[in-house]
């Protein structure tokens, strides 16, 4: 087997295993939110890949648990049929903003998915008798597998949420890397280097900036919906201009354009804070500094700060008499 | 008749780049597309490819009216353009990727089989590698198919051009200036080429100023001149007649006047 697909299963193992490792419910539920921001990352990435930036992913996701917690709190629909739910209303409200403003590229883009997320956050804090306003949703259901023999599987425990989001980041993965390997990937890619060019080669660069954003707020609702029945509560906050920042800031800081860079952002990125507990006062600046270090020394972010460091230390082993130059 | 347009016409505010313009392209042949600097050849290029919207006038390509169709259903439908400019590659990509990116065209499984990984999207995704790698060879690409766009030498930058527009299976391919800038040499090697894509069975019409590779190559010759056609024919014919002369080396006085 290729050495690649060893570490594709030791990676698998380890994370199917953690749990047994730790008894501590804070540790898991770090894990938790990783997993939620992985699927976050990996998601705005695809967005990232035909050169779009999206500023509305935190509001997306917004609409993913505002609809999953809606249709399970007024309507009692099965949670685990509400959570797929959120995902394609995220997906088709995207579809639908995306149809409006796809047409414009570069910072202007960048703008009017800004001005979405606010008026989406706005809604949710205006329309109080439908989303809570300021308050937000409370009592939001825990989803529960109706099993037929042994009887309901609640996923109420954190170790049991654990397996729902490795689940869901393992699917997720799957879709993206499918969408990386084949042509949908390679055209968004040619669409981001030069739209002339890729449309005089017969691709249609509306048609796949489109199937990019729509698969990509789909799994950011998808995302959010989890983020909702884990938390119990959800309020206007959670999903405002600096939920969308930081959801960037992860992708940004893994490393744009690849699937393994937004995976280790979104980890860097939820437990830095963790390590930094004991500085106090000094966090959030200690925080920064270090993302700025990352950045001035990873342009490329940590992925590709890892690939350059291995090639650095390959060609150093190489370095003899028959050492190749390239 | 591949390609047939009438009276198409375009104007950029008062200025009338192209007026008026007619002409065939007959399958199978190397069409010559001539005529001095600024005479409106690479708007007659856009116009036909959906750059740009034609103001007036019609073209139909293989028998399908295609006025004002956009850009990519042209190039799915089979007629395929190239840049004058070498930015227009896929820089940060190496030259394989750069051919594996062009062949959208190749693709019929669908967006949902390749998400979830079904055999047959594997199947053509092998296969249009494969495909990929005979361009690469047929256009004298293979060795430096790893190699980055960006660090390509500028004659093989301009071969990688024309090997994107052949990557997406074109009927006719419309080539803008695919020799400017290249050595005796490598014109010799892109001419070559141009001959042995039409016996590929793919026709050609080419925007080119280096006049020993257009007459030696081209079936026939349009001149165009300030956006009009001056005239059309085989190439000997083109290079006596008075009017071509006159445009590309002026008027001499007393000379040509009756």
């Amino acid at each position: 087997m290729k050495k690649s697909n060893w570490l594709l299963i030791l990676a698998a193992a380890v994370t199917v295993t953690l749990p047994f490792f730790t008894r501590d419910a804070f540790q898991l539920h770090l894990l938790i939110v990783c997993g939620i921001y992985v699927v976050l990352a990996v998601s705005l990435n695809l967005i990232f890949l035909t050169g779009q930036l999206s500023i509305a992913h935190g509001a997306v996701m917004g609409i993913g648990a505002y609809t999953s917690a809606l249709l399970s709190l007024k309507l009692h629909w099965p949670v685990l049929f509400c959570i797929p739910l959120g995902a394609v209303v995220s997906g088709l409200i995207g579809f639908i903003i995306g149809i409006m403003v796809l047409r414009i590229t570069g910072i202007y883009f960048a703008i009017v998915t800004f001005a979405f997320g606010e008026i989406v956050v706005l809604v949710f804090l205006t329309w109080e008798s439908l989303f809570g306003g300021a308050n937000g949703l409370l009592n939001i259901p825990a989803p529960v597998l109706e099993l037929p023999g042994p009887g309901a599987l609640s996923f109420s425990s954190k170790t049991a949420y654990y397996y729902l989001i490795l689940l869901t980041v393992f699917l997720t993965l799957f879709v993206f890397h499918r969408f990386d390997v084949s042509y949908l990937g390679r055209s968004c890619r040619a669409i981001a280097k030069s739209e002339k060019l890729a449309e005089s080669t017969g691709i249609s660069a509306m048609y796949y900036k489109l199937l990019a954003f729509s698969v990509g707020n789909l799994f950011a609702g998808l995302a959010g919906a989890l983020y909702a029945h884990y938390l119990h509560y959800i309020g206007p906050g959670y999903f405002s201009f600096s939920e969308s920042v930081h959801i960037i800031v992860a992708t940004v800081i893994g490393g744009v354009g690849t699937l393994l860079g937004p995976i280790l952002g979104a980890v860097f990125l939820t437990l830095l804070p963790e390590f930094l507990r004991g500085t106090k006062d000094f966090e959030m600046i200690i925080y920064a500094i270090i993302l700025i270090l990352v950045l001035m020394f990873m342009p490329q972010g940590l992925y590709g700060g890892v690939l350059s460091a291995k090639r650095r230390f390959l060609d150093r082993r190489k370095r003899g008499p028959d050492a190749v130059t390239n | 008749m591949l390609l047939q347009t009438k009276g198409i016409s375009k104007a950029f505010g008062g200025i009338n780049a192209v007026v008026d313009f007619s002409f065939e392209v007959e399958e199978k042949e190397i069409l010559g597309l001539i005529g001095p600097n600024g005479a409106g050849k690479t708007t007659v290029f856009n116009l036909l490819t959906g750059y740009y919207d034609v103001d007036r006038g019609r073209v139909w390509f293989d028998d399908k009216y295609i006025t004002g169709w956009k850009p990519h259903m042209i190039a799915q439908r089979g007629l395929v353009r190239t840049f004058q400019s070498t930015e227009y590659l896929f820089f940060g990509h190496t030259v394989l990727e750069n051919v594996l990116m062009a062949k959208r065209t190749f693709f019929e499984s669908g967006v949902c089989s390749n998400l979830i990984g079904l055999p047959k999207g594997r199947k053509e995704e092998r296969k249009c590698r494969e495909e990929a790698l005979e361009l690469l060879r047929f256009m004298g690409l293979e060795e430096v198919k790893d190699t980055f766009a960006d660090n390509l030498p500028h004659g093989l930058q301009r071969i990688l051009g024309v090997a994107i527009g052949l990557a997406a299976k074109p009927r006719l391919l419309l080539l803008d200036e695919p020799m400017t800038g290249m050595n005796p040499g490598e014109k010799r090697v892109m001419t070559k080429l141009v001959s042995r894509i039409r016996d590929k069975g793919i026709t050609i019409v080419m925007i080119e100023h280096d006049m020993r590779s257009v007459m030696e190559i081209c079936d026939r010759l349009v001149v165009i001149n300030f956006g009009h056609k001056l005239c059309e024919g085989i190439p000997e014919e083109v290079k006596e007649n008075p009017d071509v002369i006159e445009a590309y080396l002026g008027k001499r006085h007393g000379s040509y006047s009756g």
